[in-house]
């Protein structure tokens, strides 16, 4: 496999020739990054499921009065660099011969652990055991003799529960003491030997290892959560818990996030105070002779039910100002200094203003969707339900040229698109990763895109929306089964770990949460302003209009749809749920000038854009700028493709 | 317990592999390179047998030709006493006997899970995919893969069997403690019919070593030799015909 991922690290691999280095290492899933967390002080994303860290992280640790530069690394099953996330591992601990590595294991499958211990044993590096997850192994009912594999290995042996911060002050303190394992197996030397027979030799020695200091007496009862991990896998009772997470998050993103919060922010906070406030104040402080618009605003605090109906609690409407006005003198021809005051106030408080355009599309409308949505996935994420998802999806996505460990990038493409092409590395081949990032770029909305599409959704009838979501898995796994026999390559075997079910600690849930948020305020608001500003440029210069006109018979002719709505999809080149944003106002609202089959092609359209600019940037990185290109090239003229069949065919149709 | 009535696929294994005429060993095709200089070079239709070094005309078209003309399936020797994972009854305990798919990567992305010869794994469920449990990791697959995945169900202590294997931890066949009883292998083999059958099948000894029983273990990278390497087992391999069923050698 190549290494795509040499020139990142080396970048800034250099270690600091003063402090130590600390390398976290160990099998996927065993809380390297909590651990990692407690000893740095900075947060990294820790879920339950293998394969959350794809990145190095680094950070740093004064221990005993000495720096420590700490570096967290994704989980390896062996230091064989089969996956992407893998390779970074293996360059990472290559790249610093000086480190002391510490290795985090889980307590419960000490037998794994050990094998990677031997792996890294043959390196010859200072190395520090940590049994993580004790508080598991002891529910399961099983016991380490922990002083005994210290002598056996030759290194510390560390007991701990990261979660807790337990153990975490005698692993500072037992750091010291690190050094190269004395244990080696005879396999390792010979060189006829392959890969599987050098493990089978070492599992073997781990074995003799584990019945001097390892027992289990597994308790006869499972637990409730051992019980519906197996339900969540069941062929029947696998889908009645799919279908109920699906209502669950339904209605808590799309009718709770998406309406009641919705709601509540862009007509209540932006539309009666802050935007009202803005405009006044931009008035007072850039005077010029106009009189804004009133527009009314009504409010229902409804508590959604079904999509249909629910019960409403309050409602009120009020008059309050609009961001259009009129000139007081619409013929006269003002100074320069007026008609700087007057571009001014637009660009803040005008129709494509800052505040009244870029901060309430980003803060009202996009922000209780996505928190919603992170709030609700992190739960998913820190339960140990996605993997299990997998097994439920295998033979689907089998079809599409990829195998069930690729829903895990999926999902995780509804939360950002941008972090699931990264997490694609947790696939094992090149061809998996292009197509499970074709898709994702193609078919797979985020959850900003997602709340949007979905308040679309209301324009149109139910039948609609029904087709909407059909055409869009149909593209999905179409395009997916036709890239599976275009491209070359093999797609790998599906074998799965499946970490155990857990109740998500809400802390952790909620520290995720507010970790994702901070990075949408910092990167996706930005883009919003940007486009916002582009876009007011383009209009004073009147190219908009331009544009527009060019792109006429493309929109026109072929979509079907009005001139203005060319706006929607330039901006939709920037970030697709912002030229939907467009289309929604277009769509909704007592000035709707789209009909219900115009909402569904511009839908169509826009759900089939590349997410957003990030993204394309993020799949260069990842998988080369041609691939890039391509994917580009193809998914643009692709979207228009459908959304004008969408409107010749979807016509007869009767949608 | 050794009954006829298995018939076994045999369109899927021999395809590259070769059957020493003198000392019934199965080899690969690709370690039998002519070693003594030979002007001929590769254009010698003579193949080697790496266990006895005798050399005799591999597969040409005409012999094939031939022998799928008059191929007969072999009469069925045994019972198989190991079957692929997908034929064990969900919720069933197995023990591992081999791992028998082509491709070395699968098998070594299974091994880094635990999944190894000797190691005991449960079945949870079949469908929509295979989950099986390995110590503490439950581990999902696929339908193919588990069809690869040889394994026999624990049976009640047998008289005659000369090592049980510690209940939590077996062991592997080579890390069998070294003081272990050791019965003759004439002796042995001749007591158990079901062995005597193994015999007829194929299997004898080769090399020094002693044969200690004809347990469960699998054949090595090729399917036929042992990992103990002191000992040599000549028979079939897990993947087609009859599995090699761990016979213990004792190095000597």
């Amino acid at each position: 496999m190549r290494c795509h991922d040499t020139g990142l690290l080396t970048a800034d691999a250099p270690a600091k020739a003063a402090g130590r280095t600390l390398i976290f290492v160990g099998n996927p899933n065993v809380g390297k990054s909590v651990l990692f967390g407690r000893l740095t002080g900075k947060y990294v994303t820790v879920s339950n499921y293998p394969g959350t860290t794809v990145e190095v992280t680094r950070g740093e640790a004064v221990i005993d009065g000495r720096d420590y530069d700490v570096l967290d690394t994704p989980g390896v099953n062996e230091l064989a660099a089969r996956t992407g996330d893998a390779q970074v591992t293996c360059h990472v601990v290559r790249d610093h011969p000086d480190a002391v590595l510490v290795q985090v294991a889980d307590a419960k499958n000490l037998r794994r652990a050990l094998l990677l211990t031997m792996q890294l044993a043959e390196l010859r590096r200072p190395l520090v055991l940590v049994l993580n997850m004790m508080d598991e192994l002891d529910k399961c009912g099983g016991a380490i003799d922990v002083g005994k594999l210290g002598r056996i290995l030759g290194v510390p042996v560390v007991p701990t529960v990261a979660t807790a911060g337990k153990g975490v002050d005698v692993l500072q303190r037992s750091l010291d003491d690190a050094r190269v394992p004395s244990i080696h197996t005879e396999a390792a030397a010979d060189v006829h030997a392959d890969d599987y027979d050098r493990n089978v030799a070492r599992l073997g020695r781990a074995n003799e290892i584990l019945a001097q200091t390892y027992r289990i007496t597994r308790p006869s009862r499972p637990t409730f959560a051992q019980r519906l991990g197996w339900w969540s896998t069941h062929p029947v009772k696998g889908l009645a818990i799919l279908a109920l997470v699906l209502y669950f998050t339904l209605w808590f993103v799309g009718l709770f996030g998406a309406g009641t919060c919705v709601d509540f922010l862009e007509h209540v906070v932006f539309g009666r105070y802050i935007n009202p406030l803005a405009i006044r104040a931009v008035n007072v402080a850039l005077p010029f002779p106009h009189r804004q618009d009133t527009q009314v605003s009504d409010f229902d605090l409804k508590l959604p039910l079904t999509p249909a109906g629910g019960i409403t609690l309050y409602h009120d409407s009020k008059t309050v100002l609009a961001p259009t006005y009129s000139l007081d003198t619409p013929g006269a021809t003002p100074g320069l200094w007026p008609r700087v005051k007057r571009l001014a106030h637009d660009f803040l408080v005008g129709p494509y203003g800052v505040i009244t355009t870029a901060l309430s599309y980003s803060l009202a409308i996009v922000l209780p969707i996505v928190t919603t949505f992170f709030l609700l996935f992190s739960l998913l994420e820190d339960s140990g339900y996605l993997p299990r998802l997998a097994i439920m999806v295998n033979r689907v996505f089998r079809w599409m040229g990829l195998n069930g460990k690729a829903v895990l990038p999926m999902i995780l493409g509804l939360g950002c698109d941008t972090m699931a092409t990264m997490t694609t590395r947790i696939l094992e081949t090149r061809k998996e990763r292009v197509i499970t990032t074709l898709l994702l770029a193609l078919s797979v909305p985020c959850s900003a895109q997602l709340g949007v599409l979905l308040a679309m959704t209301a324009a149109v009838s139910v039948r609609a929306a029904l087709f909407w979501f059909a055409l869009n898995a149909g593209i999905m796994i179409l395009i997916g089964w036709l890239a599976a026999r275009v491209l070359p390559g093999q797609t790998s075997d599906f074998i799965l770990e499946l970490p155990p079910m857990r109740r998500p600690q809400l802390s952790n849930v909620v520290v995720k949460t507010v970790a994702r948020l901070e990075w949408y305020l910092k990167e996706v608001v930005p883009l919003f302003v940007l486009g916002t500003a582009i876009l007011f440029v383009l209009d004073k210069l009147n190219v908009l209009d331009r544009l527009a006109r060019l792109g006429e018979p493309l929109v026109t002719g072929w979509l079907g749809l009005p001139r203005e709505t060319a706006t929607a999809f330039l901006v939709g080149f920037l970030r697709r749920d912002y030229g939907a944003v467009y289309l929604l106002d277009a769509a909704t609202g007592p000035h709707a000038v789209l009909t219900p089959h115009q909402v569904l092609v511009a839908m169509v359209t826009i759900t089939l854009f590349m997410p957003c600019i990030a993204t394309l940037f993020i799949i260069s990185r990842e998988l080369g700028r041609k691939t890039a290109a391509t994917i580009t090239l193809f998914i643009f003229p692709f979207a228009f493709l459908v959304g004008g069949l969408v409107n010749h065919v979807g016509g007869w149709l009767g949608f | 317990m050794w009954e006829a009535g298995w018939d076994f696929n045999m369109n899927t294994t021999v395809a590259d592999t070769l059957h020493c005429p003198l000392c019934a060993f199965d080899f690969q095709k690709q370690d039998t390179a002519c070693a003594h200089g030979c002007p001929l070079g590769r254009f010698c239709n003579l193949v080697r047998c790496p266990n006895c070094l005798f050399e005799f005309p591999g597969h040409t078209r005409t012999a094939g030709l031939l022998q799928r003309l008059f191929h007969r399936p072999r009469p069925a020797r045994a019972r198989r006493d190991s079957i692929p994972l997908s034929e064990l009854p969900e919720g069933e305990a197995s023990e591992l006997v081999c791992l028998a798919g082509s491709h070395a990567a699968r098998r070594n992305a299974l091994a880094v899970f635990g999944l190894v010869p000797g190691s005991r794994l449960t079945l949870q469920q079949k469908r929509p995919a295979f989950v099986v449990r390995v110590g503490e990791t439950e581990l999902a697959l696929e339908a193919s893969i588990a069809g690869d995945i040889y394994v026999k169900r624990p049976r009640p202590r047998r008289q005659g069997r000369l090592f049980r294997f510690p209940a939590e931890f077996p062991q592997h066949a080579s890390q069998m403690p070294a003081d272990a009883p050791v019965t003759p292998q004439r002796q042995h083999v001749q007591d158990d019919p079901a062995r005597g059958a193994l015999r007829q099948s194929g299997f004898r000894l080769r090399g020094h070593g002693q044969l200690v029983s004809l347990g469960h273990a699998t054949g090595g990278r090729s399917g036929n030799s042992l990992p103990g390497k002191s000992g040599r087992v000549a028979g079939e391999n897990c993947r087609g015909r009859l599995p090699a069923e761990g016979a213990i050698v004792r190095r000597g």
